[in-house]
C-alpha cells in the first residue's frame, strides 16, 4: 500500500501518520477561525497554537525517531520501545481530544455545504417518504465524536416536563453532531451515514422487530435495553456500509482505534473489535468483489486494526468481553436478520462497479483532478466521426447511423460520480498517497518543517472532494 | 463519598492528568533508549527527568495514601494531585491484577528502585556496570507505567463522551 521511501506502514507508523493528521486538523481549524472570526479570537488562538506545537506535535518526535531508526537499521523495536512509541500516540489522541474540547471558546465557522450534498444523497437512498423529505441540519461539537441527536424528542420532552406544550408540532429534524476539527474533511461525513441509519432505525422501529424476531414475541413486548441499543447500533453500521462501503470501514477505524479497550462492550454499543468484524465479513461478502485496491486496502487496514486490539490485549487489559451473542442469539444471524430488513425497505447499495469506478478516481485525485464525473476513455472519435458524415453522404440506413451516432455521444457523456464514489476515492489516495508522503515528509529534520506543507495537502485534498462533490449535483442536470 | 468519587463526577481533571502522566511514563522510556544509543544529550536528560518526577509524584501519593486522610481543602495542590493518581492506580490495580506486571504493594518500592536507577543516569559522570545492567528492567517499568496511564486516560475519555439524548458512533 505505501510507496514510502523510509517507511514500510506498519502499526506504528499508520498511528503516528493519523495522530499527525489529527493534529495538522486542528491546526487547519485554527486557521479557519482566524480568517473568519479574527481579531476576536486572537488571545486563545496564540494559545492554541503554542499548544499544538510545544505540546502535541512534540510528542511524536520521539516515536517517530525510533520507528524511523528501526526501519532504517531493518531491526524491530524493543518491546519496552514499542510498547512507549504506540502508548505515546494513544496519548497524543486524548491530547487532541482534550484540546478538541476547549474549541467552544472559539467562534465557530458554518459547516460547509457540501455536508448537505451528501446528505441529501444518503437520504435519497431511502425510498421512504419519511427520510427523504426530512430537513437535515448539522451542529459542531466539542467532544472529538460523531452523533446524532433526537433534537425534536428532546425540546418536546423539555416543553412536556415544563407543562407548556405538547406535543411539538412539525416534522422531526435529522440533526448530526460533528467534531469542529473534522468538519471540513469529506472522509470523515462518511459517519452521517450511521447518524442517519440511527434515524431510520426509529421511523421504522426496525430494533424492535428485529429483536422481536430474536426472542419470537410481538413488538410491544420487545424490552429496552442494552440488547436493543446493540442491535440499533449493528443497523446503524449496516446502513453506513451499504452506502458508503469501506469508507465507512476506514473512518470507523480512524476513530477508535488509537482507544484503549477495543474488545470491550458498553451499554449502548457493541465492542468496536465485534463492531469491525461485523464490517469485514459484510464487506468481502458485498461491494469488495471486484474491487482489487479498495480489497487489499481493507485487508491491510484490518490486520492494522486487529494487531492493534493485540497490543491493547498484551499491555493495556483488554479483551474482546461477550458480545459475541444477544440474547443467545449469535450475532452474525442477527446481522443476517438486521440485511433482511434493510433489503426490504430497498435502500440503495454501494456496488462492486461503483467502487472500481472509486478506483479509477483516484488516479485522477492523485493528479489533482476533480472527480465529480468519470470521463470515459474516447477511442477513435475522429475517425468515427468521419463514419458517420461517410454514411450521411451515401445515404446509408438511418438506424445504422443512429447506433453510431449514439456510440459517439455515449462516450462524450461524462457520467456523475455519487459522493460515495468520490469519498472511497479520497480514501484510496489517502491510503495509497497521502499517509507514505505524511511518513516522508516527517523525515525532515523536525516536525515543524513538514506541517506547513501537509496543512496544504489536507486543503487542497478536502477542496478537490468539496468541489468534486458540488460539481456532480451539475453533472446531473445534464443528463 | 471519597475524594476519587467526588472527582470522578468532574472526570475530567482525571483524564487529562493522566494522560500527562502517560506521556512522563512514555517519555522516560524514550530517555532511556537514548541512553542506551549513547545520545547523552540535554533532551535526553530531559526525558529521564520527566521519569524522575512521575517517581516523585507516585512516591508522595503513596505516603499521601497511607496516612490517615485529611479534608482536601487543606491538602496543598500538588499533594492532592499525588494522592489522587495513586487513588486512581490502586483501583486499578484491584481492577486488574491479571493484566499488570507488579502489584500495588511492590509499586512504591519498584518505583523509589527505578528513581535511582534515573538519578544515576542523569548524574554527569558515566554509571558503574551495575546500573547499566538495571537499565532494560527500568525502562520496562515506565513502558508498563504508560500503559496504565493511557487506559485511564481513555476510560476518563469515553465516560466524559456520554449522553442520553445523543446517539454517539
Amino acid at each position: 500500500m505505501s510507496v514510502s521511501t523510509t517507511f514500510n506502514l506498519n502499526l506504528p507508523e499508520f498511528l503516528i501518520a493519523e495522530v499527525f493528521d489529527g493534529i495538522a486538523r486542528l491546526d487547519c481549524y485554527l486557521d479557519e477561525v482566524e480568517l473568519t472570526v479574527h481579531p476576536r479570537s486572537g488571545i486563545p488562538l496564540r494559545l492554541f497554537r503554542d499548544t499544538l506545537h510545544s505540546v502535541l506535535y512534540q510528542s511524536l518526535e520521539e516515536p517517530l525517531r525510533l520507528t524511523r531508526q528501526s526501519t532504517l537499521k531493518k531491526a524491530p523495536l524493543n518491546p519496552s520501545e514499542f510498547q512507549a512509541v504506540v502508548n505515546q500516540l494513544g496519548s497524543t489522541f486524548i491530547g487532541i481530544s482534550g484540546v478538541h474540547r476547549f474549541l467552544k471558546y472559539l467562534r465557530v465557522p458554518e459547516p460547509p455545504h457540501e455536508i448537505f450534498t451528501l446528505l441529501k444523497e444518503i437520504q435519497r437512498a431511502f425510498p421512504e417518504d419519511g427520510i427523504s423529505a426530512n430537513e437535515t441540519d448539522v451542529l459542531l461539537s466539542e467532544t472529538l465524536n460523531y452523533g446524532e441527536i433526537d433534537l425534536h424528542s428532546a425540546i418536546e420532552s423539555q416543553l412536556q416536563q415544563a407543562k407548556i406544550l405538547t406535543p411539538v408540532p412539525g416534522r422531526e429534524t435529522i440533526v448530526i453532531i460533528l467534531p469542529y476539527a473534522q468538519v471540513n474533511n469529506p472522509l470523515m461525513w462518511t459517519i452521517i451515514a450511521h447518524e442517519v441509519g440511527h434515524f431510520v432505525e426509529k421511523f421504522h422501529s426496525l430494533g424492535k422487530k428485529i429483536l422481536a424476531k430474536v426472542l419470537a414475541c410481538p413488538i410491544d413486548q420487545v424490552p429496552e435495553g442494552t440488547e436493543l441499543d446493540w442491535i440499533e447500533e449493528l443497523i446503524s453500521d449496516a446502513v453506513g456500509l451499504r452506502l458508503l462501503g469501506p469508507a465507512y470501514l476506514y473512518s470507523f477505524v480512524s476513530i477508535t482505534i488509537l482507544q484503549s479497550a477495543l474488545g470491550k462492550s458498553s451499554v449502548t454499543h457493541p465492542s468496536d473489535l465485534l463492531r469491525v468484524r461485523m464490517a469485514s465479513s459484510e464487506l468481502k461478502s458485498t461491494c469488495l468483489t471486484g474491487a482489487p485496491t479498495s480489497t487489499s486496502l481493507t485487508k491491510v487496514i484490518l490486520d492494522l486494526f486487529e494487531q492493534k486490539f493485540s497490543f491493547n490485549e498484551k499491555y493495556l487489559g483488554d479483551k474482546l468481553f461477550g458480545g459475541s451473542t444477544i440474547h443467545s442469539h449469535p450475532i452474525e444471524s442477527v446481522v443476517e436478520l438486521i440485511t433482511q430488513e434493510l433489503d426490504d425497505l430497498k435502500i440503495g447499495k454501494l456496488s462492486s462497479e461503483s467502487l472500481a469506478k472509486a478506483e479509477t478516481l483516484a488516479l485522477a485525485l492523485a493528479k489533482g483532478q476533480p472527480v465529480s464525473a468519470l470521463r470515459q476513455e474516447r477511442k477513435d472519435l475522429q475517425s468515427k466521426a468521419e463514419a458517420i458524415q461517410t454514411s450521411l453522404a451515401t445515404s446509408a440506413p438511418i438506424d445504422d447511423i443512429r447506433k453510431d451516432f449514439f456510440e459517439i455521444r455515449d462516450c462524450m457523456v461524462e457520467k456523475p460520480s455519487t459522493c460515495a464514489e468520490i469519498i472511497n476515492a479520497g480514501y484510496i489516495h489517502r491510503y495509497q498517497n497521502v499517509l507514505p508522503q505524511i511518513l516522508d515528509g516527517l523525515a525532515a529534520p523536525t516536525i515543524a518543517d513538514y506541517v506547513g506543507e501537509h496543512k496544504k495537502t489536507i486543503n487542497q485534498v478536502d477542496r478537490l472532494l468539496k468541489v468534486s462533490m458540488q460539481v456532480t449535483e451539475i453533472h446531473k442536470l445534464f443528463l | 463519598m471519597s475524594i476519587k468519587e467526588q472527582l470522578k463526577e468532574t472526570l475530567g481533571h482525571m483524564t487529562d492528568k493522566n494522560q500527562e502522566l502517560a506521556v512522563f511514563a512514555n517519555n522516560a522510556v524514550f530517555g532511556i533508549s537514548r541512553y542506551k544509543n549513547g545520545i547523552n544529550d540535554e533532551k535526553t536528560r530531559g526525558l529521564l527527568q520527566q521519569g524522575e518526577e512521575l517517581c516523585t509524584v507516585l512516591r508522595r501519593g503513596a505516603d499521601m495514601f497511607r496516612k490517615p486522610q485529611p479534608e482536601p481543602y487543606s491538602i496543598v495542590k500538588s499533594d492532592l494531585s499525588s494522592l489522587l493518581t495513586f487513588e486512581f492506580l490502586s483501583e486499578f490495580f484491584k481492577e486488574n491484577e491479571q493484566n499488570v506486571p507488579f502489584s500495588l504493594d511492590n509499586l512504591v518500592q519498584k518505583t523509589t528502585e527505578e528513581q535511582s536507577v534515573l538519578e544515576k543516569l542523569l548524574l554527569p559522570e558515566r554509571p558503574t556496570e551495575d546500573i547499566n545492567k538495571r537499565v532494560d528492567e527500568c525502562q520496562n517499568f515506565f513502558a508498563s507505567l504508560g500503559s496504565i496511564f493511557v487506559r485511564l486516560a481513555n476510560d476518563g475519555l469515553r465516560q466524559r463522551e456520554k449522553s442520553e439524548r445523543i446517539h454517539y458512533v
